[in-house]
């Protein structure tokens, strides 16, 4: 198999395997069901039909038990049980770790095989899937099978391979099998052949004991647009019987045929072909690699960036035909850009699926019964944040039902519902998305969390710390380790990493929570990362950006502050306390700063605090470049973008810059 | 320490970059170098190692500037005609760095002969023996070759990509 068809293959299988568990996770809920039951089975089938062809015997093989589970509930000879969706998630485990490539220990498919078949209460034997096959009659059920096939004549343009399918069937009968090649009685003269079209027929002799759906299955992408005749074989066709195995050069290279339009081929390809690896995917979507949206977002970049250089020169132009294609380029670039960030979005519920099949492992693991309520699945982010999110999501419900909820019995007895809900949620606001994982458990208590902070040298024993700061310890790396987890009443199990992802994202977590009611982890990200909007400030002779989601607002500099010379103070402004970074200082630029400065309130780690710059210059589209290795150890610029004029300008982290430059300040401030 | 390693160590002689820096003659193999070019406008990064004072935006892309001339404890002669921007491609463990490293002058591309080259003196000159793959003689001058990765390595902190068997190598 090529790398292509694999790729293809393993992003179908993806689809199928994602649809497969949905469909397992919904009869949970809905055993009820029959369209979930038929839409399991479909992508069963599918997976081992494909599977089969492309060379995964043994999950083919697994597959095959599986399906005829489920073809015992849609036949309504059983039905959906508990027991019957545990094994049955249990063997989609085995798939999706076949598929990967692994090669775990074979007791595994018979130990599942058997517990399928105890969990349907039948000896199951494979039954005829989707068309029944009609009944052969007059010939004795112990004849061979006399196949005759005309396959579709453009099967070899679409990429189909009848070499391979005859090989298929060979294979199925043991090599016990016998090919022979008809031409066609109305092919074209051989000068006007296509060597890429099929005019041959065949007629195929199969053991006896071959199973007849297996037969049917080499041909399932294909059946719609191909003729098919099955048969026993009528007594005493055996004459051409021989060992041979169908050469593939001669039949291709050689053809004999029927003209393309010949009313013996089937119909005109359709909607059929590959029938059976569409199903359960909506229609009209298609799969791209992320490499190549990666791409088209660079080069959108590349146009932003082009464009404004463009409308900066010519601002130096007096020509009015120009400014008017200068406006008309900028509105399709930005037209543009929102549509490949549009391509680039993807919904939470991509990936919910797994948090779905979280749930119900974990309420097996620890006891504990609860309802897990998703909400707002539909809410997209790009899809890199997405991927990047499903393993703190994870941390963080895991996290959840193991620490926050009560067993069944303390809710009872706390006067609470006895299932606990653990709520996942997700809404735009802004240019950020807010994610939060709700649960109405025992909640958070603050004392202990800050006696433990006490204790790991966190924070200084006298300290006054807000409720949020003290949440917020829990993410400080060397807070808590797993062993000291279970007996505090928080969590914390590296929630660091957790924090650590999501400010990779540019992002950031904020936690609530109500002793004895439960806890909040709210994750706030943006929409995306590769463009952002932008607020220009010029520090000294050099222009910077601040994200201008951070961005609070604008302030002039107070006067009597304008001789201050500190880097960091904390400043009276209408009537509130704001520390303040005077960036002059902490970019090291020489000279006093001019008159009529400008606090930009930007908030920080749930602070607001004030960046003084030089002037502000305006919000720009801003693409993000990454910085090397030599300046992102800085930990204070998130990255570089190039203005119209070309040069470069820095982002400024302003989470980093205020925590880097002003952390021991606002600790000397709480610890006084 | 044979003629055979020294080869190995440094590929292509035939196709060296020659350039000054602090007053010395230095060449790196032209594989790494991607152009030269005039010195751009320079945006400077506060905060930042001497080493690597700023950024350029080179054809769309912003890379750091390199000068590896503090390192060595070389004195940095300003900018005037002569000074160039040698934009050099460099594999490092975590895949490969664009930089722009300062050459006072870039003077040209040199063969050199494999049975002159030397190790770099162990006692006495500025450059740690990692640095410098070997000492060839080019038109009367001693031509020292730069080892870019393990100077970005040992100096700069950039993980390289070497294993420590051909570092051991390529130290001579």
């Amino acid at each position: 198999m090529d790398q292509e068809t694999e790729e293809v293959f393993r992003q179908e299988a993806e689809s199928l395997i994602e649809s497969l568990q949905a469909g397992l996770l919904d009869l949970k809920r809905d055993p009820e069901n029959m369209e979930v039951v038929s839409q399991v089975f479909r992508d069963l089938h599918t997976i081992k039909g494909t599977g089969a062809m492309f060379g995964f015997q043994r999950l083919a093989d697994f597959v095959h038990d599986f399906e005829a589970a489920f073809e015992g509930v849609r036949s309504g000879t059983t039905s959906i049980t508990d027991d019957l969706i545990d094994v049955s998630l249990k063997a989609y485990d085995l798939i999706v770790s076949l598929l990967e490539g692994d090669a775990p220990d074979p007791q595994v498919d018979a130990d599942l095989k058997r517990a399928l078949k105890a969990a349907t209460g039948a000896e199951v034997a494979m039954p005829n899937s989707e068309e029944p096959a009609p009944t052969v009659s007059g010939a004795p059920l112990g004849a061979p099978w006399l196949l005759k096939i005309s396959l579709p004549d453009d099967l070899i343009e679409i990429g189909g391979n009848p070499v391979a399918l005859i090989n298929e069937l060979i294979e199925l009968g043991n090599n016990d099998v016998s090919v022979k090649a008809r031409v066609g009685e109305t092919s074209p003269v051989f000068s006007e052949m296509n060597p890429s079209k099929i005019y041959l027929a065949w007629e195929i002799e199969l053991p006896a004991e071959t199973g007849e759906q297996d037969i049917r299955d080499v041909f399932m992408f294909h059946e719609g647009r191909m003729t098919l005749d099955l048969m026993r074989v009528p007594e005493s066709v055996d004459a051409a019987r021989t060992d041979a195995v169908a050469p593939a050069a001669p039949f291709v290279a050689a053809p004999a045929a029927t003209p393309a339009d010949n009313a013996q081929k089937p119909q005109s390809a359709g909607p059929d072909k590959k029938r059976g690896a569409t199903a359960g995917r909506t229609k009209g979507q298609m799969r791209v690699p992320s490499e190549r949206l990666d791409d088209i977002m660079d080069r959108v970049g590349e146009l932003v960036i082009a464009e404004s250089r463009l409308a900066t020169l010519s601002s130096k132009i007096d020509s009015l035909e120009l400014r008017e294609m200068v406006e008309t380029i900028k509105r399709l670039a930005l037209g543009l850009r929102h549509t490949t960030m549009a391509i680039r979005l993807s919904p939470l519920s991509s990936i919910t699926g797994k948090f779905h099949r979280l749930a119900h492992d974990l309420s097996g693991k620890t006891g504990k019964k609860f309802d897990l309520i998703i909400e707002g699945e539909d809410t997209e982010l790009d899809k890199s944040v997405i991927d990047a999110l499903t393993d703190p999501l994870v941390h963080i419900l895991r996290n959840a039902v193991d620490h926050g909820l009560e067993s069944n019995a303390d809710r009872v007895a706390a006067g609470k519902p006895e299932r606990g809900t653990v709520t996942l949620s997700a809404r735009h606001s802004g240019a950020d998305v807010l994610i939060s994982v709700t649960d109405d458990g025992k909640g958070l208590n603050p004392d202990f969390i800050k006696e433990r902070a006490v204790a790991r040298g966190l924070v200084e024993p006298g300290a006054t710390l807000s409720r949020n700061e003290i949440f917020a310890l829990l993410l400080e790396p060397g807070f808590s380790t797993a062993e000291t987890v279970t007996d505090l009443s928080g969590r914390g199990v590296g929630t660091d990493v957790v924090k650590n992802t999501v400010e990779g994202l540019r992002g950031s977590i904020y936690i609530d929570s109500e002793l004895g009611r439960g806890a909040t982890f709210t994750l706030r990200l943006p929409l995306t990362l590769a463009i952002i909007e932008g607020l220009m400030i010029q520090v000294g002779t050099e222009r910077y950006t601040v994200p201008l989601s951070a961005v609070e607002g604008i302030v002039e500099l107070p006067e009597k502050l304008e001789a201050v010379t500190e880097m960091c103070s904390v400043v009276e402004l209408d009537d509130n306390l704001v520390s303040i970074l005077r960036l002059r200082k902490a970019f090291g630029v020489p000279g006093d700063a001019p008159r009529h400065s400008k606090i930009v309130l930007v908030r920080a780690n749930d602070e607001q605090v004030g960046l003084v710059a030089d002037r502000i210059i305006g919000s720009f589209q801003t693409v993000i470049k990454q910085l090397s290795p030599l300046h992102t150890r800085l930990n204070v610029f998130s990255g570089a973008t190039i203005l119209g004029d070309g040069t470069v300008a820095l982002i400024v982290d302003v989470a980093q810059i205020v925590r880097s430059q002003n952390i021991e300040n606002s600790q000397k401030r709480r610890v006084a | 320490m044979n003629a055979i390693t020294q080869i190995k160590a440094v590929p292509n002689l035939d196709n060296m970059v020659s350039f000054m820096m602090g007053g010395e003659v230095l060449a790196l193999p032209s594989s790494v170098i991607r152009e030269i070019i005039e010195p751009p406008h320079i945006t400077p990064v506060p905060l930042a190692d001497i080493h690597s004072p700023g950024l350029i935006n080179n054809r769309g892309n912003v890379i750091p500037i390199t000068d590896l001339r503090p390192v060595f404890g070389m004195v940095q002669k300003p900018f005037d005609l002569d000074t160039r921007i040698m934009v050099i491609e460099i594999e490092m463990a975590e895949g490969p760095m664009v930089v722009g490293l300062i050459a006072e002058k870039v003077d040209a591309v040199i063969s050199l002969d494999p049975a002159m080259l030397r190790p770099v003196a162990a006692v006495g000159s500025r450059w740690p023996a990692a640095s410098v793959a070997g000492v060839g003689r080019w038109d009367g001058h001693f031509v020292h070759i730069l080892n870019i990765e393990r100077i970005f390595e040992d100096h700069l902190g950039i993980p390289g990509s070497l294993n420590d068997c051909e570092k051991i190598k390529t130290t001579l």
